[in-house]
Parts: C-alpha cells; structure tokens; sequence
C-alpha cells in the first residue's frame, strides 16, 4: 500500500477511531505508524475533522421539531380496535372461527398455498422497490451468487434456465418469511431489465398444483411470474411494471 | 433490539435533520424531510426484518425523499484513486475554529452534491464508511474517494468563508464605520 493509498482510506477513518480494528483501516494505521509524513498528515487529519463533527453538532435543530414529529404520528395512528365498541366481540368471533378452522384443517392444508407465497412475495418486493433494499450479497458472477445461496443452506440446488440464464445475477438477500428462510436472487437481463427471484423449498408449500406451468400475472402493478420444480418453489419479481417478465423466463 | 418511536425520535431526529439541512440547503425542507422519514418509519417500519438496521433504514429513507422530492435523476460519476492523490489536505483547521456552527453547515452546503451526502454523514459521526456505503447504495471505494474529495473542496469552502467573514470585519470596523459617518456628514 502507498501512501496515497492509506491516505484514502484514511480519510473514511473516523476521529474517534471507531474503525481501529477495521482489517482495512489497521494496515494503513500501522503504515502511519512508520512513516512520519504520512502520520503527521493523519494528525492534521483528525484534527480537522474532530473540529468540524464538534460544530456541525452544535448547528441549530428546530425547537419544536421533535414535538412535532411526535405529534404528527399521533394524529397519523388510527383509534385501536378495543377502543371500538364492538371491537371485543369481533376479535372473539374470529378467534373462535379461526380456532376452529384450524382444528378441522387436514395436516398438507396447514402449509401456506403457492398463491399465498406469491401474493406475500409480491407485496414484500414491492415494499423493497418503494423504499428500497439492501443486498447480503452481492456479485458480477451469477455462479458465485447462486453459490452463497446454497452456502447459506437456502436451497440445495437451483435451475436457471431460459431467459434467467442468459441474465446476469448481481446479488442476493435472505429473506425471512413465515419462519421460514428464503433467497432473493437480483437479475439483470441485456436490456438492462431488472427482476428479483424468490426461491423456496418447495416443500414449504402445501396444495401444489399437478401441473408444473409457468404463471405470468400483475400484482400491485408489478409482473409476476410462478412456477416450480422438483427442488423449490420460484416466483420471479419485475423491478418495474415496464419490465417483461417473459423474457426472463 | 427494539425501539419505541419516541426513543427514535430522541436519538436521531438532530443528526437527521442536519443531514436533511446539509443535502436540502433549506430549514423548512429539511424539517419536512425528517418528519416524512419518521412518518414511513410509523407505516412501513414493521416491514423492516433486521431491527439492527433501524438507524441505516431512517438516513436511506431520508436521502430517497430527498432525491424524490427533487425529481430529478443525480448521475454519481466514480472517481479513480489516482485523482485524488495529488489533492490531500492542506490543513486549515485554525480557518475552521474561527467559525460558528451554523457557518460550517453553511460552507457544508456549498460543497457538491456529489461529495455533501457522504461528507454529511461522516461528520454526524454516526457511520461508518459501510453504512454510508449502504445508505447512499455506492461502493464502498467511490465513498472513501467522495470522503477525500469532499474534504478538499470543504476545506476550500470554509477557507472562502472566513475571507467573506474577515472582509465583514473590516468592512465594519470603527475606523471605517467613522470614516463612513464622515463622508455621509461631509
């Protein structure tokens, strides 16, 4: 490492040394350590920047703005369903209803349906494209991508075939989902097309139909599509409503 | 580790609002920002499954209100090392302790957008270059290089600063304020 090199990342190096054991950060410290240049710099450094986190911490906040936030989320809360009189005896119609559906369910109903893991699936990216989602993992090679996937025990085997095949991979995420865990594959086609694959061990599901076709479908605006094979359970989220679906497929 | 929604509020709606000010340059908008970012965290922040996240959560939903409230697309070029290199400090730390804390905010702001995020929230000293990495969804190398730059160009700003504020100073000295009381008497 030279020393324009442990300059930059020094740079990221916080005044009150919270990345000291950062495995990046310690050979550019040590670096510092030895030459006396670079040290000196480092000093200046921490100097400037220790001055400026202490003004910027005294840069005015609004005095009424932390009651205003707390005010706004109680007029944004809705009137809790016990409050409501006839609140109690709803909850315990459906209690009683639900219980019983319950009991008299057969064991295989009792696994949710692959419709149910679509829908949740649905709503859930589109909650991740509305506000936007943070990657476990992330890779230019779809092969070190699926990988981690089965490294992490989220699936045993994987096919990627047809239109996902041709796309390249660039990340991945676990996802927790009715106690169970399962993988968000992030896909870029050619055209530069983004869809994210849901994969769960088909097992998890209950009811699957006999015929094994693919399913294309809108949810909430966006493409969907689901199938299966003999390992698990996929169902293939477009980024955007303009994405097409099929051609990942 | 969970949180109450007062005890969010208490400990991050200051550094929220002064990283919604340094990106906004506005105090109403960046008051507005912080209230929307705890208003998504009231509706949608059950969805959020790592609770440790809950402080990376609320500075990205910050930022994206931001970038939508200003409807337009912000293209973040990479900067290679090797362009930083010849450009590392000059120290000006005596500049800066000449200023108040308003008047940093104020240079801050002035900074390119491209380089104010990364620097804002370094200076908040509540992340990490990791987790302004994963709030600002850049590399962690373009964050580092952002950093470096993004100190260069504040120090140049709060250098032009305290020129601005020593030619106030001189302008209202009483030597001057008398001379200009003389030629307006005269």
């Amino acid at each position: 490492m030279d020393n324009s090199e442990a300059k930059l990342l020094l740079s990221a190096y916080r005044p009150d040394g919270q990345e000291a054991q950062d495995p990046r950060m310690k050979e550019a410290l040590e670096q510092a350590k030895c030459d006396p240049e670079l040290a000196q710099w480092l000093a200046e450094q921490q100097t400037f920047d220790r001055l400026i986190c202490d003004k910027l911490s005294c840069c005015c906040v609004p005095k009424d703005l932390k009651t205003t936030i707390l005010t706004s989320r109680q007029e944004c809360l809705s009137k809790p369903w016990w409050n409501h009189p006839y609140g109690w005896a709803l909850a315990a119609v459906l209690f009683v209803v639900l219980g019983l559906g319950i009991f008299m369910r057969p064991t295989s109903l009792l696994k949710p349906t692959l419709a149910e893991y679509r829908d949740d699936v649905a709503q859930l990216a589109g909650s991740f494209i509305d506000q936007g989602m943070n990657l476990d993992y992330t890779s230019q090679e779809q092969g070190q991508v699926i990988d981690w996937v089965i490294a992490q025990k989220l699936a045993s085997r994987i096919n990627v075939s047809g239109g996902i095949g041709q796309s390249k991979a660039f990340g991945c995420r676990v996802i927790d989902w009715r106690g169970h865990r399962l993988a968000m594959v992030c896909f870029k086609d050619q055209q530069n097309q983004v869809a994210h694959l849901f994969i769960l061990n088909r097992q998890i599901l209950g009811n699957l139909p006999e015929r094994q076709v693919k399913e294309i479908t809108r949810i909430g605006g966006l493409p969907i599509a689901t199938w299966y094979d003999e390992m698990n359970a996929y169902v293939l989220v477009g980024h955007d409503p303009g994405v097409r679906i099929a051609d990942f497929l | 580790m969970d949180f109450s929604f007062e005890q969010l509020v208490e400990q991050y709606y200051e550094p929220l609002y002064r990283f919604g000010y340094s990106l906004s340059q506005r105090e109403a908008d960046a008051a507005d920002l912080t209230q929307q970012t705890f208003y998504r965290w009231a509706t949608k922040g059950h969805q959020l499954l790592d609770r440790t996240k809950v402080k990376t959560w609320l500075f990205t939903t910050l930022h994206r209100e931001f970038l939508g409230s200003r409807r337009r697309l912000l293209k973040f070029p990479e900067i290679e090392v090797s362009e930083v290199e010849h450009e590392l400090p000059v120290v000006i730390s005596e500049i800066a302790t000449k200023l108040d804390g308003d008047s940093v905010m104020l240079a801050l702001q002035k900074v390119d957008d491209l380089y104010r995020a990364p620097l804002t929230l370094f200076y908040l000293q509540q992340h990490s270059y990791q987790e302004i990495a994963e709030i600002l969804d850049i590399p962690i190398g373009t964050v580092m290089s952002r950093l470096s730059r993004g100190k260069q160009e504040l120090k140049k700003k709060l250098h032009q600063a305290t020129q601005e504020t020593s030619a106030k100073i001189i302008h209202l000295s009483p030597y001057q304020e008398g001379q200009r009381q003389g030629e307006s008497r005269g």
